[in-house]
C-alpha cells in the first residue's frame, strides 16, 4: 500500500484515545521546533525539522540510522546549537547554550552514550551536576533516600548504592542516566535510544515510570527508539525522520507498523522488503544440518562456583542464539567462549583441523583470548563507547585494527587491499559517512554499530560471538545485517548470538539456549521458538525442568 | 546520505566545526585556512605569523646563518621530540628525555676521553637507553602507574647514576670531529649543503611521518592511545607498542644527548634539563591531545618551530629566560583551550 510521503496529524485533537489521551488539555504543545537545521560540515543533519509535543504526552521519535534524531536531542538540550530554526518551550521562545540552560528551563536528556564517571559509586552518578563545588548539595543519606524509588522503580533496587558505576552492567548504567534525570524536576524528559541495553524486563518497567510520570498531564516526554513494539506500546504520537526532516507525524493506532517504516526509509529498497516481510521481514533460519562438524564444544562448564554445569556445542555454519535476562551470567558464557574471560571449571574446546584446541590452555587471559583469535572466534562487545570503537580514529582504521597482521606485509600496510576490503564493508554493511576517512564519532550511534560489527567480520572469524551486536541498529538495517550474517553462516562461519531483542533471535536462530542464573537452562529448537516460549524461559517459568546435560 | 550543502561562497567550504556563524567571503588567507581546516591550521598559521615578526623584528634574521642556526636548535628539539610524541600519543609522556639526554652527553664525553673507539661509545650508549626505555614502559604497565610517575623516577635515578659514576667531575674530552660539525650551522653533510643534525632531523622525521601512517605500527599506536580497552578486545599487541614508544623515545632521547654534547660542548647532566618543558611544550602547541590517540609527528615538528622561533624572537628582542618562559606558558594554556573546544561534550554522547 503507497503512503503519502508526509502525513501528518495536528496536534490539535490531542493524542490518540487509545491507551488514554494524556491529562492535559488539548491542543496544549509543550514544545514546538520549528524549521530546525543545523548542519555538520557538508553533512544536513537537520534539515527545517519540525516537531510538537503536546503536554502529557509519550511521544515517539523514530528514523533510520543517521536521520538526524540525535541530532535533534543535542539541539533540544542545549549540547549544541542550532543554524536556524525555532523551539519553544511552554510559548517561549528558548535557544540554549549548554545543556545546564536547559535544564533551568525544564529539559533533562539522557544521551545515546551512556555518560558515567565509571570510577564514583552509583549515588555519586545519579546526582551528579547537582553538586556545589565545596559542598554536597544533600547529605548522602537525603541522597539515597530521594533515589532509591527511582531506582527501585527502574529495578535497580537490589543495586548497592556505593558500588563502583564500573561494576554495573551496561543496562545497569543506562538505567543509571535515566535515573539521573529522573530525580531532577522536569518538564520535558529527552529520552535518546535510551532502552537500546535493556532486558524486556528492564523496558517494561521503564515504560511504566514514564507513563506514570507523564500522567498527571503537565509533563512530557520525547523518546528516541528503534524498538517498534515500545513504539507501538507506549507512545501516543510519533514524529518520523528522514534525511533531516520531518516526514510525518503520527498518532499510535492510526497507522500501522509497516506504514511508519515505510515512511522511515522512504523509496529505499530496504523499506520494502521490510514491509513486504512484515514488521522485521520473515525468518532466517536453517535448521542445523546433521553431518555438520562441530566447530565449538563447551562441556561442563560452570560460570560461577555453585551453579549449575552445562554443555553447548555449535557446528560449523551453525547458529545458536542465546536468550536471557540482564545479569544472568550471558555475558560472562561469551566472553568465556572468546577467551576473554575463564569458567570456574569445565572446558571449552574449538575444533581445528579434526583436532580439538583448549581455549583456556592458559591462566593468562590475555594468551587465552589470543588462542580463541588464532583459531577463529572472535568476539564483538556491545559497549560500543568503551569497549569498540576508537574516537578521534577515522572509520577505515575503526575497521582494520584487529585485522591488520593480514592487511600489511613485513609491518607495512597495503594500502590497496585495505581500500578495497574496507569499500566492501562499508557497502555491505550499508554505513552512512561521508567518507571512509571521517572520524567515527561523526557517525550516528547506528552507523558506528554497523563499524564495530564490521571491524570482527573483516577478520573473517570462523566463529562470531555477538553481544547485542545490534544495539541502535535501525530496523530496515538490522534486517540487512541478519541477512549478511546469515549467508556469511551459510558460507561456514559458526555464529553466537546474545540479543536483547528477542524478535531478532527469532528471525537468525534455530537454536536458542535459555541461559538463567549462570547456566544454560534450556535449548529451544523448532516449535518451541515463540516469543513467549523464550520470555517464559528466561524468567524460569518453564514445565520443562529437564535441565540441557 | 546526508544531502549536501550548498555553500553561500562557492569554493569555500564551511569550518567543519568552530563557531555556526553566517559564511561570508573569508577576508584573508589566514581565516579561509581557519575555516577549512578548523583548529588543524592553527599550528601553521603561527608558525608563519612567527617567522614573519621575527624576520620584521629581527635585523639579519633572513640570513642563511642565521635561518640555518635556528633550524639547528630545531633539530635538537625535534629529535628529542619523538619520544614524547609517541608517548603522548600512547596516552602516557616521558619525563625521563631530559636525564636521557643528559646521560647519553656525559657518557659520550667522558668515554671519550678515556681513548674510547666512538662505535663502542654509540653502542653502549645504545644499549643503556633500550634499558632504560623498556624499564619505563614495563613498570607502568605492570605497576599500572601513570608513565608520569614511573619515568619521572627512573629519569631521575638515571641522572642520580650518572652524577656518581663520573663523581661529578668536570670531563672534557674531545669528541669526533665530524660529530661537533654536525651541529655546525654552517657545515654540510657529504654534498648536502646542510648541517648533519638538520639532515638527521628531516630524515627521521620523514621515516616518522611515513610509519605513522602506513605501517601496522602506526595504526597501533594511534588505536591503543585512542581507547585501550577496544585494542586490547582487537588483540593488539598492546605491551609492544609501548615498549617500541618508549625505547624509541630512550634511544633518540640519549643520541640526541650526544649531539648536544657536541653543541653545548660542556659536559653535564643537566644541561638538557630545559627539555622537559620544552618537549612538552612543542607536543601540546603542535596540537597532539594529551589524552593519546591523536596529532602525530607532523604536528610536533609545528610545535617545535613555534617554540624555537618563539624562543628567538624573544631572545632577540632582549627579553630574558623567565619572559620566554611565561609567554610560552600563556601560549599553551590559550591553544589548549583552542584545541579543548575541539573534543567538546557534544562529540563524545
Ligand atoms: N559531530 C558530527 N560531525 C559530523 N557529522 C555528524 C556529527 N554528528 C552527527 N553527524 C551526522 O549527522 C547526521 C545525523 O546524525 P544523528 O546522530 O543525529 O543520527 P541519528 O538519527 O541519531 O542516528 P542513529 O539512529 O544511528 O543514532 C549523520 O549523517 C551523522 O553522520
Ligand atoms: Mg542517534
Amino acid at each position: 500500500m503507497p503512503v503519502s510521503r508526509e502525513t501528518f496529524v495536528s496536534a490539535d485533537a490531542g493524542p490518540a484515545a487509545v491507551g488514554g489521551p494524556p491529562a492535559g488539555a488539548a491542543g496544549d504543545a509543550l514544545l514546538r521546533v520549528e524549521s530546525l537545521s543545523k548542519s555538520y560540515g557538508e553533512t544536513q543533519a537537520l534539515d527545517a525539522a519540525r516537531l510538537e509535543v503536546a503536554r502529557g504526552e509519550i511521544h515517539a521519535l523514530v528514523g533510520e540510522n543517521g536521520s538526524g534524531k540525535s541530532s535533534l536531542v543535542k539541539v533540544l538540550s542545549g549540547v549544541t546549537g542550532q543554524d536556524e530554526g525555532i523551539a519553544t518551550l511552554d510559548g517561549t521562545a528558548v535557544r540554549f547554550r549548554s545543556p545546564a540552560d536547559a535544564q533551568r528551563a525544564g529539559i533533562m536528556a539522557v544521551f545515546q552514550e551512556t555518560l558515567v564517571a565509571s570510577e564514583l559509586s552509583v549515588l555519586d552518578n545519579v546526582f551528579m551536576g547537582q553538586d556545589r563545588l565545596f559542598r554536597r548539595g544533600r547529605s548522602r543519606a537525603a541522597e539515597a533516600e530521594a533515589s532509591s524509588d527511582v531506582l527501585s522503580q527502574l529495578g535497580l533496587g537490589d543495586v548497592d548504592v556505593r558500588r563502583p558505576m564500573w561494576s554495573l552492567t551496561l543496562a545497569q548504567q543506562q538505567l543509571v542516566t535515566i535515573a539521573r534525570a529522573l530525580v531532577q524536576s522536569w518538564k520535558l524528559l529527552l529520552l535518546d535510544e535510551a532502552t537500546s541495553a535493556l532486558d524486556v524486563d528492564g523496558r517494561d518497567r521503564l515504560l511504566e515510570v514514564l507513563r506514570e510520570a507523564v500522567g498527571d498531564g503537565q509533563r512530557s516526554v520525547l523518546f528516541v527508539t528503534h524498538r517498534m513494539d515500545e513504539v507501538m506500546q507506549s507512545s501516543h504520537r510519533i514524529t518520523v525522520l528522514r534525511g533531516g526532516r520531518t516526514v510525518g507525524v503520527v498518532r499510535r493506532g492510526e497507522v500501522a507498523l509497516d506504514q511508519v517504516l515505510s515512511m522511515m526509509a522512504g523509496e529505499s529498497g530496504t523499506a520494502a522488503a521490510v514491509v513486504a516481510g512484515g514488521a522485521s521481514g520473515g525468518p532466517l533460519r536453517v535448521a542445523r544440518r546433521s553431518d555438520a562438524a562441530a566447530v565449538l564444544r563447551l562441556s561442563d562448564v560452570v560460570l560461577q562456583p555453585g551453579r549449575v554445569p552445562f554443555d553447548l556445542l555449535l557446528p560449523e555454519g551453525g547458529v545458536l542464539g542465546v536468550a536471557a535476562l540482564e545479569g544472568h551470567g550471558q555475558v560472562d558464557l561469551l566472553r568465556c567462549v572468546a577467551g576473554i574471560s575463564s569458567p570456574q571449571s569445565g572446558a571449552v574446546t574449538v575444533v581445528r583441523d579434526g583436532r580439538e584446541v583448549d581455549i583456556h590452555h592458559s591462566r593468562v587471559s590475555r594468551h587465552n583470548a589470543k588462542q580463541a583469535f588464532r583459531n577463529g572466534i572472535v568476539y564483538v562487545p556491545s559497549d560500543r563507547k568503551s569497549e569498540g570503537i576508537f574516537p578521534g580514529l577515522s572509520v577505515l582504521d575503526n575497521l582494520i585494527v584487529p585485522s591488520l597482521p593480514r592487511l600489511s606485509r613485513a609491518g607495512v600496510l597495503r594500502r590497496r587491499k585495505i581500500a578495497d576490503e574496507v569499500g566492501d564493508a562499508v557497502r555491505d554493511l550499508g554505513v552512512k559517512t561521508a567518507s571512509t576517512r571521517s572520524k567515527i564519532e561523526t557517525l550516528s550511534g547506528g552507523n558506528q554499530q554497523k563499524v564495530v560489527m564490521g571491524r570482527w567480520l573483516l577478520t573473517t572469524p570462523r566463529v562470531l560471538v555477538l553481544n547485542d551486536p545490534m544495539r541502535g541498529v535501525d530496523p530496515g538495517a538490522r534486517r540487512d545485517l541478519l541477512e549478511l550474517l546469515h549467508e556469511a553462516s551459510s558460507r561456514g562461519m559458526a555464529i553466537l548470538l546474545f540479543s536483547t531483542e528477542l524478535e531478532e533471535l527469532l528471525t537468525l536462530c534455530p537454536e536458542i539456549a535459555i541461559v538463567r542464573d549462570h547456566s544454560v537452562t534450556q535449548v529451544l529448537s523448532g516449535e518451541e521458538l515463540t516469543l513467549d516460549g523464550l520470555i517464559a524461559g528466561m524468567f524460569g517459568q518453564t514445565t520443562k525442568t529437564e535441565a540441557v546435560r | 546520505m546526508a544531502s549536501l550543502h550548498t555553500s553561500p561562497a562557492p569554493g569555500v567550504e564551511p569550518a567543519d566545526r568552530g563557531s555556526q556563524q553566517t559564511l561570508r567571503p573569508p577576508a584573508n588567507p589566514a581565516v579561509l585556512l581557519l575555516r577549512r581546516h578548523g583548529v588543524d591550521s592553527v599550528p601553521w598559521l603561527l608558525v608563519i605569523a612567527l617567522f614573519v615578526a621575527t624576520a620584521v623584528s629581527l635585523d639579519g634574521f633572513l640570513t642563511r646563518p642565521s635561518i640555518l642556526s635556528v633550524l639547528v636548535i630545531s633539530s635538537l628539539l625535534g629529535l628529542a621530540c619523538v619520544g614524547q610524541t609517541l608517548t603522548v600519543m600512547l596516552g602516557g609522556v616521558d619525563l625521563s628525555i631530559p636525564a636521557l639526554m643528559g646521560m647519553g652527553n656525559v657518557i659520550s664525553i667522558m668515554l671519550a676521553q678515556d681513548g674510547w673507539p666512538f662505535i663502542a661509545i654509540v653502542l653502549l650508549v645504545g644499549a643503556a637507553a633500550v634499558a632504560i626505555g623498556t624499564l619505563n614502559a614495563v613498570l607502568s604497565r605492570a605497576l599500572k602507574v601513570h608513565p608520569l610517575i614511573v619515568t619521572l623516577a627512573i629519569g631521575s635515578i638515571v641522572a642520580g647514576v650518572v652524577l656518581t659514576v663520573t663523581h661529578g667531575a668536570s670531563v672534557n674530552g674531545t669528541l669526533p670531529e665530524w660529530l661537533t660539525t654536525a651541529v655546525s650551522p654552517v657545515a654540510h653533510t657529504w654534498f648536502i649543503p646542510l648541517p648533519g643534525v638538520l639532515v638527521a632531523w628531516i630524515v627521521i622525521g620523514a621515516i616518522l611521518l611515513w610509519a605513522q601512517r602506513g605501517t601496522r605500527m602506526g595504526r597501533l599506536l594511534y588505536a591503543v592511545g585512542s581507547n585501550p580497552v577496544a585494542a586490547r578486545l582487537s588483540l593488539a599487541p598492546e605491551s609492544v607498542v609501548w615498549i617500541g614508544a618508549y625505547v624509541i623515545s630512550a634511544l633518540i632521547a640519549a643520541y640526541t644527548g650526544m649531539l648536544l654534547a657536541a653543541y653545548s660542548g660542556a659536559p653535564s647532566v643537566t644541561v638538557a634539563d630545559p627539555y622537559l618543558f620544552m618537549t612538552i611544550a612543542a607536543v601540546v602547541v603542535g596540537g597532539t591531545s594529551l589524552l593519546g590517540g591523536s596529532g602525530g609527528y607532523g604536528r610536533t615538528i609545528l610545535g617545535v618551530l613555534v617554540v624555537e622561533l618563539l624562543t628567538t624572537l624573544l631572545l632577540g628582542l632582549g627579553y630574558s629566560t623567565y619572559v620566554q618562559g611565561m609567554i610560552l606558558g600563556i601560549m599553551i594554556v590559550l591553544l589548549v583551550s583552542i584545541y579543548g573546544r575541539d573534543q567538546h561534550v557534544s562529540r563524545r554522547v
